[in-house]
């Protein structure tokens, strides 16, 4: 029943379809199909006629009525089932199979409906450059696209970062994170892991004893060419570690994608598009096939290898506010994630609007349909928590986010909704950030930052609650934070935060379809013992 | 241009709005925004378009049932499906 159910909310509403119209559909189509539905009921009668004969089932049941039954049953599902509601395809099968009644009573069994699944809450880094100039930004035009490299860095050092973040990220994994997120961007010192999945797949090996996600937020489809690549990365990150991947499929920023890659901004989304339908269906596809599309021409598209999750890994789409992007992702029943740096009151009525669009397209409103970004650091005490990362927040904002506003707009790159839509109601920051120190960024939620109690009561607050967040992403390496008080935010932040988050959806009963299945259902791992003694 | 995979989608869509009976090919051109006619340059008939959606699905989902038929486990566990 999980097969023909999965198959239901993987196919939706294309078997729907088939199902409705079977009556009219001709003899000659059954036969082009090469299915005959003769051999599906066949099916069942021998599930049926075997639990008969082993004593596993009724001894008086009549195998070709009730196989019949079963199956209209399931074939009725079409009137009644949506995919993605309250219920997992797991619950419907258990409960339709217990009415089937076939089974021989077993002792009573606990029906109330089982309580939901635990938020996921995982550690995000960037990969910033950690030691800019003091006098950067009065320097520089921007730390995107064009500060050179040959003034601001230094190769060796480099290497030092990027051991320092997948030891930060191995430490939040070994702290009990349930996930950890790297990402893609190019041509800056604010954030720059090139591939993102060189990381992920260090990660990957290093985690593969554990329960822990792989979160790639993620590579970006229209920078890579031909965009299979990221699909077949992908395939292999899901292989080596075990299923545990969380694909990201961002569509990248102008400054990546527009301004270092060169794509044409008008044509950015539509290639994302026809990028996602490709990779999508070069995970699923049983047969080799032709991709002849308007931007990617690909004669043989047979990938090797596939995802062990099946039919593919869940996929996560980062936005930062167009709506457009917002239909498109509870149109294809993804989970859209904000990554935001001005924190939980900047996206208040963002979120909602998305929140808006999931109801109005008839879906429920599960918080695991979304992810939040949210830059965190916590100490003993709030006044600890300024002294120790004051400088950092400040780092951040002032030196990381410097860029020229245009750089975030090329013309064209806004589809034309979005812009009516932006222009007539700014979301976005109008207040200069270098005229923000650390205690407004605090104050306003740019940053939760001070003791655990603050940091969880705000986080709980503001950005769980207020948004309705069942995925939570924390930025917990911030700037020039160094390493040492990063695992410090770390730790302190998995042992006396995570903990207190973690079962807020539990008892409204949403199931998380969008992480990998087989970390579902595992067990919230409290941080081990001593875990502060041996930091990775 | 449209691609296959569009209109297949968009096909899908109609179908299940509609019905298919009632679905005409040029409801199907209108979602994907094309004329009817460019939709016959893909396809030749509604019916193609029907076959198109639900193969993929179907062969799997047969190809899935036999896997578990033809496996070692309790008929209740086969019932159930459970992977």
């Amino acid at each position: 029943m999980i097969a023909h159910l999965d198959a239901f909310d993987r196919h939706y509403p294309h078997l729907f379809v088939y199902l409705r119209e079977r009556d009219e559909i001709k003899r000659g189509f059954r036969e082009r199909v090469k299915l005959s539905p003769k051999q599906y009921e066949r099916f069942w009668q021998q599930i049926v006629r075997e639990g008969v004969k082993n004593g596993e089932f009724r001894p008086d049941l009549d195998v070709q009525v009730v196989s019949y039954g079963i199956l209209g049953m399931l074939n009725w599902l079409y009137k009644w089932y949506r995919p993605q509601g309250r219920l997992s395809v797991r619950e419907v099968a258990e409960q339709l199979t217990a009415l089937a009644g076939v089974t021989v009573p077993a002792p009573k069994r606990n029906l109330t409906r089982r309580s939901g699944e635990s938020m996921k809450i995982s550690a995000f880094h960037l990969m910033p450059h950690r030691e800019l100039p003091a006098d950067f930004e009065k320097r520089y035009e921007s730390v995107w696209v064009t500060p050179p490299w040959w003034e601001l860095a230094d190769a060796r050092r480099v290497g030092q970062y990027y051991n320092w973040t997948l030891d930060e990220l191995l430490y939040a994994a070994k702290c009990g994170f349930d996930g950890v997120c790297t990402n893609e961007h190019h041509q800056n010192a604010y954030g720059f892991m090139p591939n993102p999945n060189i990381m992920g797949s260090v990660l990957a090996k290093l985690t593969n004893d554990t329960n822990v996600a792989i979160v790639q937020m993620g590579a970006t489809l229209p920078t890579s060419n031909p965009p299979i690549r990221v699909a077949e990365e992908y395939a292999m990150l899901d292989c080596l570690s075990g299923g545990r991947l969380v694909a990201g499929l961002p569509l990248g920023s102008p400054m990546d994608v527009n301004l270092c890659y060169g794509i044409t901004p008008m044509e950015h989304r539509e290639r994302y598009r026809e990028a996602f339908a490709l990779t999508l269906k070069a995970w699923q596809a049983r047969e080799l096939f032709a991709w002849n599309g308007r931007y990617y021409q690909l004669a043989n598209v047979n990938l090797w290898p596939r995802p062990i999750q099946q039919p593919h890994p869940p996929v996560w789409v980062p936005g930062s506010g167009s709506i457009s992007t917002f239909d498109f992702a509870v149109e294809h029943e993804v989970c859209y994630c904000f990554l935001s740096y001005s924190g939980a009151k900047a996206a208040r009525s963002m979120m909602d609007k998305y929140w808006t669009v999931v109801t109005d397209k008839g879906r429920e409103p599960n918080p695991y349909r979304a992810g939040f970004l949210q830059l965190v650091t916590v100490a003993d005490t709030d006044a600890q928590a300024e002294d120790k990362y004051a400088r950092h927040v400040e780092y951040f904002y002032h030196k990381c986010l410097h860029w020229p506003v245009q750089y975030l707009s090329p013309p064209g790159n806004q589809d034309y909704r979005s812009l009516v839509a932006s222009v007539s109601n700014p979301l976005r920051r109008t207040e200069d950030l270098k005229q923000l120190r650390y205690r407004d960024f605090v104050e306003k939620g740019y940053v939760i930052s001070g003791s655990p109690a603050t940091v969880r009561d705000r986080l709980m607050e503001e950005v769980v609650k207020g948004l309705h967040v069942g995925n939570l992403m924390v930025l917990l390496q911030i700037g020039s934070m160094p390493h040492e008080l990063t695992l410090e935010n770390v730790e302190l932040f998995a042992r006396k935060v995570l903990p207190d988050l973690r079962d807020v959806w539990n008892d409204e009963g949403w199931v998380n379809h969008w992480w990998p299945e087989r970390l579902r259902g595992a067990a919230a791992r409290p941080p081990a013992a001593g875990v502060g003694a041996s930091r990775a | 241009m449209a691609s296959l995979d569009e209109i297949v989608a968009a096909a899908a869509r109609v179908f299940r709005t509609k019905g298919y009976p009632a679905a005409t090919v040029r409801d199907i051109a209108d979602e994907v925004g094309i004329l009817k006619g460019s939709l016959y340059h893909h396809v030749e008939s509604k019916e193609d378009l029907l076959y198109l959606i639900v193969k993929e699905p179907i062969a799997r989902m047969h190809q899935t049932m036999g896997e578990i038929v033809a496996s070692e486990r309790p008929a209740a566990e086969k019932l159930s499906g459970a992977a």
